[in-house]
């Protein structure tokens, strides 16, 4: 057998699905898999507000009764419960020691599954090519692309790319075209989207696999911006777009005339 | 001050006895606490309608108490009332008043509202309000217009009062060069705002001094740079910007009532203890420097 690669998951939480997902994906004879993920301190605790703890709660109650009833959607299993997954937990993601961590196991690429932050170029050269899976590049680079992406009225993608110490400005491995899903609405675009990752970046794996020196297409930096959170104003705009228009492309690429003037007091009115 | 208020409310017995009132037990009651900053507390607090309703029927009355008429605007704008409304009720007023179009003028950054022979000094925006306040009609003025543009933008790296300048100003003036170093200058405050979530973290971040006096003019030049450029990340970024000034730095109002209400108490104590700093000087400064003044004033006692 020849030597498998090493893959490194980079993870805020040990329990996260979508690495679960890919790892009970790939093949254990060609994949040598490592889970680096955060661990559950003090300080992680004491930023969880009470409302995600209902909404947790909530949602593993509602788990429980939907496997009690066999009404259960199938869910990909926390990366921790995959069989042949190494965990390394540590601190935080990219700081020092996770950084010589990653450094020895030397992988052949990693994945970002959630929770990396910014990565700084020290953790880029030894992680191998990090993975991370986009919307809208090379146009809406940073926070809440797949909404911003949506605002402008862009075709919405699937971009998987290669993470570079600039937001979102490394080469694009893979892309292809997210089809809007039904009943539009900012958080349904959002989950939809996430819905497809795993197979994504499986297959972005393979392809990296194939072609480790020349898959990647870099992309055109005088193309887009940074962009950052969506503002819940804009976001409710946004959402009341969607349910009206449901087909991207035909959306105007700005704030029309009819959405200033239904919107403009609440909208505006405490900055105008 | 003037008259009792309540002569001055119409035909209405329940009403005027009502301020009657209010002008007999409230007023002195508010009063005994020498404490003015209380009217403030009470207009971002939660103050209740009957004293919104007081306070506003003053000042169009003719208050003559330049911190009262501040506070009344405070009260109004505390409680989520547009103090503009009362502007018409307030045309009729003398020149007396001229600090209080003043103060709205610079709550609201509008020259429109400033009185005639307003020192220039005390425009909000420089020639440029001067500018849009003779409606851009005569030579001289686009002249001083292209005066302080270009102010503007040897400044621009250090005032954000420069960077709205220079961007109002390049687009009325029509100079694409000087726009563009604005948009560029603005696009860096958007990403060091947005990047530490605190306009302090324009401090340092992006070279700029944090003058948080000054706020209102960057979310009015971000807020330029939607509308003309349809970037909408600037309006995204000018929202937040609202948002964490009224939450972090000074509650609704304060910036002016602080002001207003530091001169008022100056020149009703005859303090020569100099201003902490010029109408420019950051809000947050200017009431600390109030809660200072104010301590010092609980022992000289006011009015």
């Amino acid at each position: 057998m020849s030597a498998r690669r090493r893959l490194v998951f980079l993870a805020g939480s040990r329990y996260s699905s979508l690495g679960g997902g890919i790892a009970q994906a790939l093949d254990p004879e060609v994949w040598e898999l490592h889970a680096v993920a955060e661990r559950v301190t003090l300080d992680r605790m004491k930023g969880i507000t009470p409302g995600r703890v209902i909404s947790k709660v909530g949602e593993l109650v509602k788990g429980r009764i939907a496997r009690w009833t066999g009404n259960a959607a199938e869910r990909d299993p926390a990366l921790c419960d995959v069989p042949g997954v190494t965990l390394h937990e540590v601190a935080r993601l990219g700081d020092a020691d996770c950084t010589a961590l990653v450094a020895r196991l030397a992988p052949f690429a990693s994945i970002n599954t959630g929770g990396c932050g910014i990565l700084r170029q020290e953790f880029l050269d030894v992680a191998g090519p990090v993975l991370n899976i986009h919307c809208g590049l090379p146009y809406t680079r940073g926070f809440n692309a797949i909404e911003w992406s949506a605002w402008y009225g862009l075709a919405l993608r699937f971009c998987v790319h290669v993470i570079e110490a600039g937001v979102d400005t490394g080469p694009v491995l893979h892309s292809e075209v997210f089809e809007m899903p039904a009943a539009p609405s900012s958080a349904r675009l959002r989950d939809a989207h996430g819905e497809r990752w795993a197979p994504l970046f499986v297959d972005a794996l393979h392809r990296l696999a194939a072609d480790p020196g020349g898959a990647a297409v870099a992309q055109d930096l005088a193309i887009g911006k940074p962009h950052f959170a969506l503002h819940r104003r804009l976001r409710a705009v946004l959402d009341a777009r969607l349910a009206r228009d449901e087909q991207p492309g035909s959306w105007t690429p700005a704030i029309d005339a009819a959405d200033l003037a239904g919107a403009r007091p609440d909208l505006l009115g405490p900055i105008l | 001050m003037s008259g009792p208020v309540s002569e001055s409310l119409g035909p209405d017995p329940a009403t005027r006895a009502h301020f009657a009132a209010f002008d007999a037990e409230q007023l002195p009651a508010l009063r005994s606490r020498r404490d003015p900053w209380a009217f403030v507390e009470a207009g971002t607090d939660g103050i209740d309608a009957q004293l919104i309703a007081w306070l506003s029927t003053r000042w169009a009355a003719g208050l003559r108490d330049p911190v009262e008429a501040v506070l009344a605007l405070t009260a109004l704008r505390g409680a989520g009332a547009e103090p503009l409304d009362a502007v018409p009720r307030l045309a009729a007023l003398d020149g007396t008043h001229r600090t209080h179009w003043v103060a709205l003028a610079w709550a609201r950054d509008d020259a429109a509202l400033l009185p005639p022979g307003t020192p220039p000094q005390l425009f909000p925006s420089g020639a440029l309000t001067i500018a849009a306040h003779q409606r851009l009609n005569h030579d001289a003025t686009r002249a001083a217009l292209k005066h302080e543009v270009a102010n503007a933008e040897a400044g621009i790296e250090d005032s954000m009062a420069a960077v709205h300048t220079a961007l109002v100003g390049g687009l009325l003036l029509g100079d694409d060069r000087v726009f563009a170093r604005a948009r560029e200058v603005a696009e860096r405050l958007l990403v060091a705002f947005e990047t530490r979530k605190t306009a302090f973290g324009l401090l340092g971040h992006s070279g700029h001094v944090v003058d948080l006096e000054h706020l209102p003019l960057l979310r009015g030049a971000w807020c330029a740079l939607a509308e003309t450029v349809g970037d909408h990340r600037f309006l995204n970024a000018a929202l937040k910007l609202a948002e964490w000034t009224r939450s972090t730095v000074v509650p609704a109002g304060r910036e002016a009532a602080g002001t207003e209400a530091w001169h008022g108490i100056r020149a009703r104590i005859g303090s020569d203890r100099p201003a902490p700093a010029s109408v420019a000087a950051t809000a947050l400064h200017l009431v600390r420097a109030f809660h200072e003044e104010r301590c010092a004033l609980s022992l000289e006692g006011v009015g």
